[in-house]
């Protein structure tokens, strides 16, 4: 068996009179000891895995492994952490390679989302703490897995998008907190309507859309296409299909509902808490979808049991004019914090913040303590837009879903997308 | 047997036939190829209305027509199958719903005719995954003779996995391989099959990897004790660590399935293992499956070094052993390891356990640092008032801890103003700091007098801190005293601050109440130092007084003060006022008009209006920074010349990337706009502008993406052209234009050659209408001429909507057809115009000429009709009754009729809707209504649902009162219409008494209305009523001789077209003239 990274740094440390070591093994004021540094590997380096929110490396977290199908993305992603980090980094072809590695403590995954479930799965078995790009997984089912098996090896999972605890939220112009406290002040009334619209400040960037028709063409030499596909259905190779455009295919993802999707709803979520519960009836109003390409869509609508709905607003039927964000039966929140009941800031001031959130993902690795949004609240908000992507798939206007059992009522085409087979020898 | 049973017993033989048989016709006369064609014509269909319209029609056509779809397929390299791939996948989607089940076998067979005649790959594979969609219990054994077709094999497995009930089938198929196969396992733990458990752990002896991998995972959920031996050697063979056959995960999940005493034996030796992932694994199964040692082992565990593993106990314990393992692990605290005692406090703080109070509050004064901050944690997630008692009296030293505390009082689960006061009169000054920031950021405002009195006194920093938080504790009746310190203070920060606390003192009123309040602490002060800090309250208030005051002050002294708060006043009267500093003041042009953005951003005005204050702004040249503000702000003024505007600004390097995202934005949520070639012009330049930038950003690739989309589905015909000169060459009949007016110089446009509006400043005519006030200063003007009706805006402000066009020139006839143009170019700038279709114009036959029909409505104008005009509009050729416009009211021909031939053809838009033909209401009657004081030849879409019977007392239509009745006089024969939106044909002949009512060429009415009510229009004097008449009411009217010929409008959504009358009256009058 190969010894850990941390074994090693251990044993090196008690034979340290005869090595030279370096001084931040040594520890002291300002240093780190390895031993509580911790370290990540990227799977997926040719978006967001390489953008400069998620590419970095400091001494509380190095970055020491890559992992790509597509041996362009790989090097040049390689060469730029030895260019900015001087880290010279494993590179992997496989993710089992990444996963499997014993220095890696972080499996971070910035794939596309057909991918996510099995990554997430086989980290978690392999005793990794996850950080998980959104859509948290493709399908229901999937997200199911994700849950138990995080739980199962008691791993710590951050699924990455943070409005419930940071930023101003796209339009809103107000970070989510003051949004809580007046949520849960219960000023507004109940049951409450939040609108994701155009006139709240949301973009579904419905350019995210597929082509019919691709024509077969020939698979570029840097790219392994069969691991790229993996558990998805055998399509002739189109350059539309990867890198970036991916999202415009049912088979990897969807569109912009799912794209932007949980950074809209998972603060929603939030807001109403709603973290363990899913609605009861999902209406969609959109043109007919193509088997294989994502289209755009007008409307969506969630509504929980206790009234609480959830609008989304699409191409063509956008809201004009003046849409409230948040619409309770005694007041209404408009974007920029706008809102209908009088010295709103004032009141929301006299209540308590709201229970903090653990969003320190390194320290929450340390202490295994869960984060901020995690597999379990993760799942859920990622299972709104997966409802709405199965609603839209099937042409359907209205299903029914009971979040208990989290499957459709008396509808099997439904319940037959909430685990979809993968292709052999893929399996989650 | 009743007559309904049998009628419904028809009628599901009928549809029954129409399902399975290709010969049946549909209710339109159509087959099945018809009916596949027709649909392919519609589709993708644009929403969900005519998606399941057009898609049940074609499910409908059963086996014969899927099958049919299935073998239009073309070869797949051909890439021609979008079509029937959406037609495939929406019926299969279609007849999957639960109300539609009665579809699926047939498509189901016609899937499977389809894939058995099919020979191309790809096609073979769409087909065999829609039919996965729709399998059926027996589809195991044809998914399973896939199998060997390395091709189909994925898709094979597919189905196999999928098809419902066929468990023994597929069990078989698995237990008969050849050799120990990685997809068979895949589906035998797909399906959760039971019977497959032997086979399987005999394919565990197989040397492939990937194979082991896949029989692995489908023991761990087949699985049962039986499994557990040979899992449990192949993960001992990896010392209980994952690898790539995932043995490890496989026998854990096992465990976790079969649980009991086996599950517990046998993970006894995983928390022995050497990674920590199988020991919280295997804890975590022992303590699920072994209740009544859970509590021990979970205070074992928690002695474990590994937080990883201590944390499993903790998490999994609550759920398993209920709420009294608090107090059970409570009670071994004091023996825990340090690591152990942060653990369980976070625990009892994540968990809210109010009974384990004393023990976190004790934990807040421990020693040992990060366990002390845990329990500050938690104390604030428990509430109450022993934690808040604590946490206060943590305030104290300047250390983490009490930074903690602070931050957890502000969280803090409860109320929590008793311990703040408390805190406020302690002798320690940090107590007294902290207390003071807390107690101004919950609005403690009973702390207001403490806080005052510690402005003052105490020591130097307590001050600051008092003070700085003073505006959280004022409420309107500290105004005054908040002012009286306001005036006496000497430093800036003190200033500030008073100001921030004078502010929020007021913030809670309404405007005309705060500057009432600034206004008598104002009064009389002179002195302009004093009176400048009262600026940014003025500006608080919004109140248009404040603004006049505050202006006042800026002209005449230029302050910087009196500046700054104008920038912060927020009320929709500041805009025209920002715009006069920014173009009076060059050093202030830039800050202001990001303000005068703002501002116009905030109040959501309309398109146009926000078009024309950026253009405005645009023209003061504010510097390149502001410039691309204000053009992506030009998003917002969605019309067209805010899109001409941004266009402007794509030839200059530094404005070209925010002039394309606008035109981008535009042009995408405009369809109308989407067309032409100047349209074409923009999009080109904005992707040469997207295309250029893309190289370094991906966002602008993707706009590059969605601006060549709509470049491709462009139709270059129509559109905008920019104008040069007084107008367009050429005649027009139907157009739309845009300038900008200056707002000066008088101006005429000429449209349809008729000088139909004039504006100068003194205002604006249309025609020959009033005069009206025009807003000042440059003016975007729209002007829509449409058939008979001219629309004319000014800014947002329309001037004529939906008007009745009519030749100002006394005595001239009102032309259709002519130039347009205005009189003084140099004062319309931006002149665009857009040339609409001419409408269709409708022609007698030569028969209905020969007749002596004249057109009572030719597709263009009401010219022979008068009423209401307003919601009955010509529009593509037709009368539409829109609710834009009423959508109700009368429509009344100019001449009265008493015997004619009346045509005209109807369709009905929206469902349900109800209009009618009134006829002979009396010489020059109006406003009567036609079915008692005349007659009312009834339209009316009769099969919807609304006018069936409802059990609420409602009975339902009744047969005088459908479509083409004499309404309430003579009942029609009843016609099935159909799908609405169709056009039906209808004449009204009315000779004497005889009236007739033809529709679609089938006689309805033929009918004597004298003899109807045996000559009884009113019913004998003395009764209630009418017995003679069919409705039993009075009709004083059905006997009158003439009247106009009206429309009876009764809401919204039914069109009118080719309407033309033969006046048989006229006509035997001058018969009878010739023979005198």
């Amino acid at each position: 068996m190969k010894s850990s990274r941390r074994t090693f740094l251990k044993t090196l440390g008690a034979a340290g009179l005869f090595t030279i070591i370096p001084r931040h093994v040594l520890g002291g004021n300002g240093h780190i000891p390895p031993s509580d540094q911790l370290t990540r590997g990227i799977i997926g380096t040719g978006g967001i895995g390489r953008s400069s929110y998620h590419f970095n490396s400091d001494k509380t977290c190095r970055l020491v492994a890559l992992c790509d199908v597509d041996s362009n993305h790989l090097t040049s992603a390689s060469n730029l952490a030895k260019e900015r980090f001087g880290e010279t980094v494993a590179q992997y072809h496989d993710f089992h390679d990444l996963i499997n590695d014993t220095n890696v403590d972080i499996v971070h995954i910035a794939t596309p989302p057909h991918w996510h479930g099995i990554m997430a799965v086989e980290a978690a078995k392999a005793g990794k703490d996850i950080w998980c790009e959104k859509p948290m997984t493709r399908t229901i089912g999937e997200g199911q897995r994700v849950v138990e098996a995080v739980q199962r090896y008691n791993r710590i999972f951050r699924l990455n998008t943070w409005f419930r605890f940071k930023d101003t939220f796209y339009g809103l112009g107000t970070d989510v907190q003051p949004l809580k406290k007046l949520v849960d002040s219960g000023m507004l009334g109940w049951p409450l309507k939040v609108t994701v619209s155009g006139a709240t400040g949301f973009a579904w960037k419905f350019f995210w859309v597929g082509r019919e028709n691709l024509v077969p063409q020939n698979v570029p030499a840097e790219l392994d296409y069969d691991m790229w596909l993996g558990p998805a259905p055998y399509k002739p190779y189109n350059s539309h299909r990867v890198h970036q455009t991916f999202r415009g295919y049912w088979d990897y993802d969807g569109g912009g509902l799912a794209d932007m999707g949980q950074h809209y709803l998972d603060p929603i979520q939030y807001l109403l808490g709603k973290d363990n519960d899913l609605p009861v009836k999902i209406e969609v109003d959109a043109p007919q979808q193509h088997p294989d390409a994502v289209g755009t869509w007008h409307k969506i609508i969630y509504t929980y049991a206790d009234g609480c709905q959830i609008v989304l607003e699409g191409e063509g039927f956008e809201s004009q004019g003046k849409v409230p964000y948040i619409e309770g039966p005694n007041g209404k929140v408009y974007k920029g914090f706008e809102c209908t009941i009088p010295d709103v800031m004032n009141k929301i001031a006299e209540l308590p913040d709201p229970e903090p959130q653990r969003t320190d993902f390194l320290q929450c690795v340390r202490d295994r303590q869960k984060f901020a949004l995690n597999e379990a609240n993760g799942h859920y908000s990622c299972t709104l837009v997966n409802l709405g992507t199965i609603a839209l798939r099937l042409g359907r206007s209205e299903l029914a879903f009971d979040p208990q059992t989290q499957t459709f009522i008396n509808d099997d085409a439904a319940n037959a997308l909430i685990n979809q087979p993968m292709r052999g020898p893929w399996k989650i | 047997m009743n007559k309904r049973f049998i009628s419904l017993i028809l009628l599901s033989f009928v549809l029954g036939i129409s399902f399975s048989s290709v010969a049946q016709l549909d209710s339109r006369g159509r087959n099945a190829e018809t009916i596949i064609t027709d649909g392919l014509a519609q589709l993708p269909a644009k929403n969900p209305a005519s998606y399941n319209e057009v898609i049940g029609e074609m499910a409908a056509t059963g086996q014969k027509g899927i099958e049919m779809l299935a073998g239009m397929l073309k070869p797949a390299d051909k890439n021609q199958n979008a079509l029937f791939e959406y037609a495939i996948d929406a019926i299969v989607s279609y007849v999957s719903r639960a109300d539609n089940a009665a579809m699926q076998q047939s498509a189901h067979d016609g899937l499977v005719a389809g894939l058995k005649k099919c020979g191309d790959d790809p096609n073979r594979a769409f087909l065999m995954t829609q039919l996965s969609k729709l399998a059926r219990p027996g589809d195991a054994e044809l998914f399973a003779s896939y199998l060997s077709d390395p091709y189909l094999r994925h898709y094979a497995v597919n189905g196999l996995s999928l098809v419902p009930g066929d468990d023994a089938v597929v069990s078989r198929v698995i237990n008969s391989a050849a050799a120990p196969d990685a997809e068979l396992a895949y589906v035998a733990y797909f399906r959760k099959l039971k019977d497959v458990e032997p086979t399987l752990i005999k394919w565990t002896e197989s040397s492939d990897p990937k194979v082991l991998d896949a029989v692995y995972n489908a023991l761990a959920v087949c699985g049962t004790d039986a499994a557990v031996k040979a899992l449990r050697k192949a993960a001992k063979a990896h010392k209980f660590a994952n690898d790539p056959t995932g043995a490890t995960d496989a026998y854990i999940r096992l465990l976790n399935n079969i649980g009991g005493r086996t599950a517990v034996a046998s993970a006894k030796e995983l928390t022995k293992a050497g990674n920590d992932y199988a020991r919280c694994a295997g804890l975590d199964i022992i303590l699920r499956n072994d209740a009544a040692h859970a509590a021990d082992n979970v205070i074992a565990a928690l002695k474990d070094k590994d937080i990883k593993y201590r944390n499993t106990a903790l998490l999994a314990a609550p759920s398993i052993i209920g709420d009294g393992v608090f107090d059970a692990v409570a009670s071994k605290f004091k023996s825990l390891s340090p690591a152990a005692k942060i653990d369980v406090i976070n625990w009892l703080g994540n968990n809210h356990v109010v009974s384990q109070t004393d023990l976190v509050v004790e934990n807040i004064s421990s020693q040992d640092m990060p366990l002390a901050i845990a329990a500050v944690n938690a104390a604030s997630k428990i509430g109450g008032d022993k934690s808040l008692a604590a946490l206060t009296s943590a305030l104290g030293d300047d250390n983490e801890l009490s930074a903690a505390a602070q931050a957890a009082l502000l969280s803090f689960n409860g109320n929590i103003n008793s311990g703040i006061l408390e805190a406020l009169d302690s002798s320690d000054s940090n107590v007294v700091a902290k207390a003071l920031r807390l107690a101004s950021a919950r609005h403690i405002y009973d702390a207001y007098p403490k806080t005052v009195n510690l402005i003052a006194n105490g020591n130097s920093q307590v001050n600051i801190i008092a003070l700085k938080g003073l505006k959280g504790v004022v409420r309107p009746e500290n105004f005054e005293d908040v002012c009286k310190m306001l005036e006496t203070v000497k430093g800036q920060e003190e200033i500030a601050e008073l100001q921030a606390a004078a502010k929020n003192a007021i913030v809670s009123l309404d405007a005309d109440s705060q500057f009432k309040k600034v206004e008598s602490v104002m009064n009389g002060k002179k002195d302009a130092k004093i009176v400048s800090r009262y600026y940014p309250i003025l500006a608080q208030t919004a109140a248009v007084q404040a603004i006049d005051r505050l202006l006042a002050d800026y002209n005449a002294t230029k302050s910087a003060e009196a500046y700054d708060a104008l920038m912060q006043v927020n009320n929709q009267s500041m805009i025209p006022v920002l715009f006069d500093i920014a173009a009076n003041n060059p050093d202030k042009k830039d800050a202001t008009l990001r303000r005068y953005m703002q501002l116009v951003q905030s109040y959501g005005l309309p398109a146009i209006e926000q078009y024309r204050l950026f253009s405005n702004a645009l023209a003061l040249a504010p510097s390149v920074d502001v410039q691309n503000a204000l053009i992506s702000a030009l998003a917002n003024g969605r019309t067209l010349p805010a899109a001409m505007l941004a266009a402007r600004y794509l030839d200059n390097k530094e404005t070209a990337l925010a002039a394309a995202g606008t035109v981008k934005y535009i042009f995408s949520k405009e369809d109308a706009l989407r067309r032409g070639l100047t349209t074409k012009n923009i999009l080109e330049k904005a992707h040469k502008v997207f295309v250029d930038h893309g190289v370094n950003d991906a966002d602008a690739g993707y706009a590059a993406d969605e601006v060549a989309g709509m470049l491709n589905k462009l139709d270059e015909n129509g559109g905008y052209a920019v104008v040069a000169g007084q107008g367009p060459a050429g005649e027009f009949e139907n157009f739309d234009l845009y300038f900008d007016w200056n707002g000066v110089d008088p101006l005429t446009l000429t449209l349809r050659s008729m000088p139909l509006v004039t504006m100068s400043p003194a205002g604006l005519t249309v025609g020959n209408g009033i005069l009206q006030a025009v807003p000042a200063g440059v003016q975007p003007v729209h002007v829509r001429m449409v058939n008979d009706r001219i629309f004319v805006e000014v800014g947002a402000t329309p001037f004529a909507c939906n008007e009745v066009v009519v030749n100002p020139k006394k005595g001239a006839k009102t032309l259709d057809l002519g130039t347009v143009s205005v009189s003084k170019p140099e004062a319309a700038r931006n002149f665009y115009f857009n040339h609409l279709p001419d409408t269709p114009v409708f022609k007698l036959s030569p028969e209905e000429e020969a007749q002596g029909f004249e057109v009572l409505f030719d597709g263009r104008s009401l010219e022979k009709w008068h009423g209401n005009t307003a919601a009955y509009v010509p529009v593509d050729g037709n009368i539409y009754v829109t609710a834009q416009y009423g959508g109700s009211g009368n429509l009344y021909t100019k001449k009265n009729y008493s015997d004619f031939i009346y045509r005209f053809e109807f369709c009905f838009d929206v469902p349900g809707v109800n209009n009618g033909i009134g006829i002979r209401t009396g010489k020059d009657v109006t406003g009567v209504d036609a079915a008692f004081h005349g007659m009312e030849i009834q339209v009316l879409d009769h099969d919807h649902p609304m006018y069936q019977g409802h059990p609420y007392g409602y009975t339902g239509i009744k047969p005088y009162q459908i479509h083409g009745s004499i309404y309430g006089v003579v009942g029609a024969k009843h016609l099935d219409f159909g799908p609405i939106k169709q056009w039906h044909t209808e004449e009204i002949k009315a000779v004497g008494d005889h009236i007739t009512v033809t529709v679609d060429g089938e006689v309805i009415v033929d009918a004597n209305i004298r003899e109807a009510c045996q000559g009884h229009a009113v019913g004998p004097e003395g009764t209630e009523g009418n017995p003679y008449m069919v409705d039993h009411r009075n009709h004083p009217g059905l006997f009158n001789k003439e009247g106009y010929i009206s429309f009876c409008g009764h809401g919204q959504g039914v069109m009118f077209r080719n309407i033309r009358i033969l006046d048989l009256s006229d006509k035997n009058k001058s018969k009878k003239g010739k023979r005198k």
